[in-house]
């Protein structure tokens, strides 16, 4: 190179043609035609404008190998785990949306507490008059439970509960029943060592778990009768928690070690197979991915439904739905009238940050028909 | 299409270099090669903003023929430069503050008991703010006599110019012209746009883009506290000073590898030891505008006092009108114009003149800082409680320890210490982009690099001024 | 010179890198007539065009998979019992994916060619019925309560434009 200006020129040019000539020729290898060539496949109005640059940088080769070791070089050097995920101490990993769903503003079009509390008691309302009783039990964010593991502050603020005091004296005010996990858990922290929610996981662990099967359990126990058709045993499993797997950096996860996770699964003592649902039970619980981890996902019948069922001596029936806990599962239930046949009891769990962010909102869901 | 995108980088700049440079050295064939491209660049956003585009340049290159006809009476110049004025301004105006206009009217109907009235959904295309200047400047220019009528593909080349079109800087027809009909390309200049590019590209990509992030947090908190308060409009100076001044070095560092010299946008405007300095180094294109095509016809400072400060009162107005149609940025302007004024009072000095100089440019980055809020805020009561949160009158929250984790992470703290560094540095990017040296190019070549790869893992983020 | 020489060359170089990409048909135009699957799984083949992507139905969900209720307009019935012009409401497992890349662990049948859905767009689909049988998770229905006829459940989607 004669110059600098030579030398920065070529550079620039070769970085700039080095990712269109990857691409190209990687396409040709595979027997294709350049994805770049699209762009004439349409007419040309924004979305299909906006949808080619979107295929453009989703299919390219270059940003899909480096894109997770910058990642993982801003996750270790800088702390800096992206928009979905904040790093707290000691290995927690926290949701970012729900962090910012306390923190901010609503924005157009988010739900408010008023919008769960109508939504709430107009189910209560529609399911009492078939006689049948609800109890509400908001899961809390694990911010909310542990914010010291994200940020230095008093002991007296380690449990957070002002976004959720508000619904839950509407509740109280509107006579809704509702289980105060806060409180639990605020009583757990102090007495136990041990985690109430995992550690690279948004949703709580098996200690948190039982402690909310059990609160249930309480709320109803006066009204259903106990068994003994459940027993219990010890699962331990290791597995990277779900923001882990939101960075999508395997980088990342290759080293991050996983968690590593006891939980206790429930199994009928009478077969000796794990805990399964009944479609006609007198209790119904709704809920989202709460109720899916360790009772859908491994190991399976360790969950909440399963350590409630256990509690109640009888199996129970259930509708999940991830993330939609406000909405899709009471519309879910509208299309399944068979499992409001013989239910006495309906347990509405939803995750606090639902009260912002509830999919589909807190929407007004008439009951099926009783036939 | 936005500079620090995958589509930009890798496909649309590689294709205009190669189809400009491998063009022969004509300018009629490569302005035309520049228009058909800029109006690709432009029409991404939406093809149908091209005709818009189009519609403005072809009213105003019709009234500068009819303005620079040999045989025009002054009357009939004087009609033709009204018409390309009202036409072009009223087009601004519709599809930037109809809507604004219709909220309050519909407010003040409301408090007479009035039904609103129907709203229309204007959008605004992007940019129009921008070439409406451009086109008016050479209207009003060959109406002066200061500049010749151009040709039609000259002069849509000038209003389309990819590298300024949609955020400036505020290039006027007659600093251009020259390059318009010949313009010359050598290594050298190529580098040194290279350079601003790289520069530019780095400023918005490492330092506006994570800034952004952490304003954002501050200013939709619902009720921050005094720190997150003033560390979220810290972060906002930073980020808008790094996200234009980068756009604008990107802007200057393109026009100069297609040839073009374009005016230096920002002169280190946080050394500014006054708000009369801070707007010789701000934003500098629109400030010389508003100067040399409102202040000045107004009657400057060529008038009695009180007219003077109503001439720049109403400069500042117009200028923070031109950002948006908002009543925040009719503050800002008011803030910046009642500062001008109290500055012009005092016989062009600021009030805190004789601090020592480090502690007048911190008054003046304070005020700046504050007139910031108004800026960013989305509404005035917005702005009023966010400034209640600055001055510690804001309630306490739980959220505001959540608040804490989202503002101050290590990434974030580092990012902003480096800003503010830089921020001071007495050399700015074009100083440094005459001249390259072989250490600046074996910094600059890892630097683009980089800046690439951090590009791959965030999401687009389009430039602040695009909105204005 | 010799440098604007060096400039002009690398220029011509870099044009005839691009347009030698050009001039070329799209690897993406896929005979959907040939793909088997689409013939053999589920128990209605169409082709329907999607009428419309409601606000909010597609959108890309970090933590969870869903699935979403979108409506058509049957244009021709390969296979089943239905009537051409009939709308239909289709259930779509995570829309925001391509459909090749949609399947996971809960959903293992599904996929075809279709890269995104775009409302006017015509889909060759092959669909179960009623999707409550085949699809156990989230569901985004926009149109819930506003129609009562069956809801399918797209197994294959492939473009057909």
């Amino acid at each position: 190179m004669k110059t600098p200006s030579h030398f920065l020129i070529t550079i620039f040019l070769a970085l700039l043609l080095s990712v269109p000539l990857i691409q190209t020729a990687t396409e040709a290898s595979h027997g294709k035609w350049p994805g770049a060539l699209e762009v004439f496949q349409y007419w040309p109005n924004p979305a299909n404008l906006h949808a080619f640059e979107r295929h453009l940088q989703d299919d390219s080769l270059t940003i899909q190998t480096l894109r997770p070791w910058i990642q993982a070089t801003q996750y270790f050097a800088l702390r800096d785990a992206g928009q979905q995920v904040l790093i707290g101490k000691n290995g927690w990993l926290f949701y970012q949306p729900g962090i910012s769903a306390a923190t901010q503003r609503p924005h157009r079009g988010e739900s408010t507490t008023a919008d769960a509390l109508a939504a709430a008691i107009h189910f209560r309302d529609a399911l009492a008059t078939r006689g049948i009783r609800l109890i509400i039990m908001p899961a809390p964010n694990k911010e909310s439970i542990y914010p010291d593991q994200l940020v230095s502050c008093e002991p007296q603020q380690h449990i957070l509960d002002e976004q959720m005091r508000a619904f839950l004296d509407g509740c109280a005010k509107a006579n809704l029943e509702t289980v105060d996990l806060f409180s639990v858990y605020r009583e757990a922290r102090r007495n136990s060592p041990d985690l109430l929610y995992l550690k690279q996981d948004s949703h709580w662990s098996p200690f948190g778990v039982e402690l909310a099967a059990q609160a249930v359990a309480l709320r109803i126990g006066a009204s259903v009768p106990t068994t003994g058709l459940y027993g219990h045993r010890i699962v331990s499993l290791t597995r990277h928690g779900d923001l882990v797997h939101i960075l999508r950096s395997p980088v990342i996860e290759a080293q991050l070690a996983p968690e590593s996770i006891t939980t206790t699964q429930i199994y009928r003592t009478d077969t000796g197979g794990s805990y399964t649902d009944d479609t006609g039970s007198d209790v119904l619980v709704l809920g989202d991915s709460f109720l899916r981890i360790f009772e859908q996902d491994e190991p399976g019948s360790a969950g909440f439904i399963a350590h409630l069922a256990q509690r109640l001596g009888h199996p129970v029936a259930s509708i999940v739905n991830d993330g939609g806990a406000s909405t899709l599962v009471r519309q879910e239930l509208s299309r399944h009238p068979q499992l409001l046949a013989k239910t006495k009891v309906v347990v509405w769990e939803f995750v606090e940050r639902d009260l912002r962010l509830g999919t589909e909102g807190w929407q007004m869901i008439p009951l099926p028909s009783s036939h | 299409m936005v500079f620090t995108t995958y589509i930009f980088v890798f496909y649309f700049l590689p294709l205009v270099l190669a189809g400009y440079y491998a063009l022969p050295p004509s300018t009629t064939w490569r302005n035309a090669w520049l228009l058909v491209t800029s109006y690709i660049f432009y029409g991404w956003w939406n093809p149908w903003f091209i005709l818009l585009m189009l519609g403005i340049t072809t009213i105003n290159y019709l009234c500068s023929l009819l303005i620079a006809r040999p045989d025009a009476t002054a009357r009939q110049r004087r009609w033709s430069l009204t018409a390309a004025v009202v036409l072009s301004l009223g087009t601004l105006c519709f599809f930037k503050y109809f809507g604004f206009f219709q909220v309050n009217l519909n407010h003040v109907l409301t408090l007479f008991g009035t039904n609103d009235t129907r709203m229309l959904d204007i959008v605004l295309p992007i940019g129009i703010s921008f070439y409406t200047l451009h086109a008016l400047s050479y209207v009003v220019d060959v109406y002066r006599g200061t500049t010749h009528v151009a040709r039609f593909t000259d002069f849509a080349c000038y209003i389309a110019l990819f590298p300024q079109s949609v955020a400036g800087p505020i290039i006027r027809y007659n600093t251009v012209a020259h390059d318009l009909r010949t313009r010359s390309h050598t290594p050298s200049r190529f580098a040194s746009g290279v350079t601003l590019f790289i520069l530019g590209f780095t400023k918005k990509v490492l330092l506006a883009n994570p800034l952004g992030s952490v304003a954002d947090a501050a200013f939709g908190a619902h009720s921050p506290d005094t720190a997150a308060a003033w560390f979220g409009v810290l972060a906002y100076a930073l980020q808008i000073y790094f996200d234009f001044c980068g756009y604008s070095d990107m802007a200057v560092g393109l026009g100069r590898m297609f040839g073009f010299e374009f005016m230096k946008n920002f002169d280190a405007p946080y050394q500014a030891e006054s708000i009369t300095d801070f707007w010789h180094r701000w934003h500098i294109s629109l400030s010389t505008f508003l100067r040399d095509y409102l202040y000045i016809p107004l009657g400057g400072n060529r008038c009695t006092p009180a007219r003077n400060y109503a001439n720049i009162a109403v400069v500042m107005l117009l200028g923070g009108l031109w950002h948006g149609a908002n009543w925040t940025f009719i503050v800002w302007g008011a803030w910046h114009g009642a500062l001008l004024i109290s500055e012009r009072l005092a016989g062009r000095k600021p009030l805190y003149q004789r601090l020592p100089r480090p502690l007048r440019i911190a008054c003046t980055f304070i005020l700046v800082l504050c007139s910031w809020v108004w800026f960013r805020a989305e509404s005035l009561p917005d702005a009023l409680s966010y400034f209640h949160a600055m001055f510690g009158c804001a309630g306490k929250s739980d959220a505001n320890i959540l608040l804490a984790a989202q503002l101050y992470g290590p990434d974030k703290l580092a990012v902003l210490a480096v800003a503010m560094i830089l921020l001071f540095v007495r050399r700015q990017a074009h100083e440094w982009s005459e001249t390259l040296t072989w250490p600046k190019v074996l910094l600059l070549s890892p630097t683009f690099a980089f800046v690439l790869l951090v590009m791959f893992s965030q999401a687009s983020i389009p430039f602040l001024y695009f909105r204005f | 010179m010799k440098s604007v020489a060096g400039i002009h060359l690398l220029g011509f170089c870099l044009a005839v890198f691009v347009l030698s990409s050009c001039n070329k048909p799209s690897y993406r135009f896929t005979n959907t007539d040939k793909d088997a699957k689409i013939k053999t799984l589920g128990t209605v083949e169409v082709t329907a065009r999607l009428v419309e992507i409601p606000d909010g139905a597609i959108f890309q969900r970090d933590l969870y998979d869903y699935a979403a209720i979108l409506k058509y307009e049957v244009v021709a019935v390969h296979r089943g019992t239905l009537e051409k012009g009939t709308t239909i409401y289709v259930g779509h497992y995570d829309p925001w994916k391509p459909r090749s890349k949609a399947a996971d662990q809960r959903v293992k049948l599904m996929g075809g060619t279709l890269r995104e859905f775009r409302s006017g767009s015509l889909h060759h689909m092959a669909l179960e019925t009623s999707m409550d049988d085949h699809y156990l998770g989230g569901i985004v229905d926009k149109y819930f309560g506003k129609h009562t006829g069956p809801t399918y459940w797209a197994v294959w989607t492939n473009a057909a434009d």
